[in-house]
């Protein structure tokens, strides 16, 4: 199953759509709430991003038998130093955005905690795109 | 504890209805929706100030059905809306966080 969603950068309202969108897919699917909490709580993560961050940004979610796919390739400013941006409590984010609840600096490192495999590819000034997935056994 | 028990209990300002007068037993406090999504027991009640639509969306994924919002803070509108729609129920407290929390304990809300 192939699913496609479109993010723009700076919409906040729209943030969080795609994400509850496959929290009720893998539920109809009948998997494990523990699953769909790690699968939901790091598309969100990855939504936030390109709309903290990006200009404009396109998720591919791929479900398989075993397992999940997220690819979230994003236009924007990229990742200058990848290992910085995975530290906790680092973030660049702007002042619009943190007093909305957001850029504590949680959001890279808690994308990792909850995929079992995650890929940062980045360029400065062209884009960024994080590939995960998430096994459904355990 | 009943949500509209809580309700009646803090004398809180209720914004939506009760569709699903669920039990909650536990409680978060969090102004940063990352340490919600990252920390947050499911199923908890959630007190914070934070009164935008980002935060309906984080309690659709973490099976929150109860936000107190502290400070006499109100929901805006997007906040609402999501909120009805997804049956998530919204009340405002004048306390703050800190002493919302309190009587929750006092409630057996842990």
């Amino acid at each position: 199953m192939l699913k496609v969603y479109h993010l723009e950068g700076g919409n906040f309202s729209e943030a969080g759509s795609a994400s509850s969108d496959i929290k009720k897919l893998l539920k109809r699917l009948g998997l494990q709430s523990k699953i769909i909490k790690k699968v939901a709580v790091a598309m969100y993560e990855a939504e936030i991003n390109v709309v903290a961050h990006a200009y404009s940004g396109d998720i591919n979610v791929v479900v398989a038998k075993d397992h999940i796919k997220i690819l979230v390739s994003d236009k924007g400013p990229g990742i200058p130093d990848v290992d910085k941006a995975m530290t906790e409590g680092f973030s660049t984010a702007s002042e619009k955005v943190r007093e909305m609840g957001f850029g504590a600096g949680m959001g890279l490192p808690n994308i990792k905690k909850n995929v079992d495999d995650l890929n940062i590819k980045t360029e400065v000034g062209k884009g960024t795109e994080l590939s995960m997935r998430i096994d459904f056994q355990h | 504890m009943r949500i509209s028990e809580i309700i009646e209990k803090l004398s809180l300002k209720l914004h939506t209805s009760i569709n699903d007068d669920m039990e909650i037993e536990r409680g978060y406090v969090s102004e940063m929706l990352s340490d919600v999504m990252a920390n947050c027991p499911d199923e908890s009640l959630l007190v914070t100030i934070l009164s935008h639509e980002n935060v309906i969306a984080v309690c659709i994924l973490k099976d929150i059905k109860f936000i107190i919002l502290a400070n006499s803070r109100k929901p805006n509108d997007e906040m609402l809306k999501k909120a009805l729609d997804e049956d998530i129920v919204i009340a405002t407290a004048e306390k703050n966080a800190f002493q919302i929390s309190q009587s929750l304990l006092e409630l057996n809300v842990r």
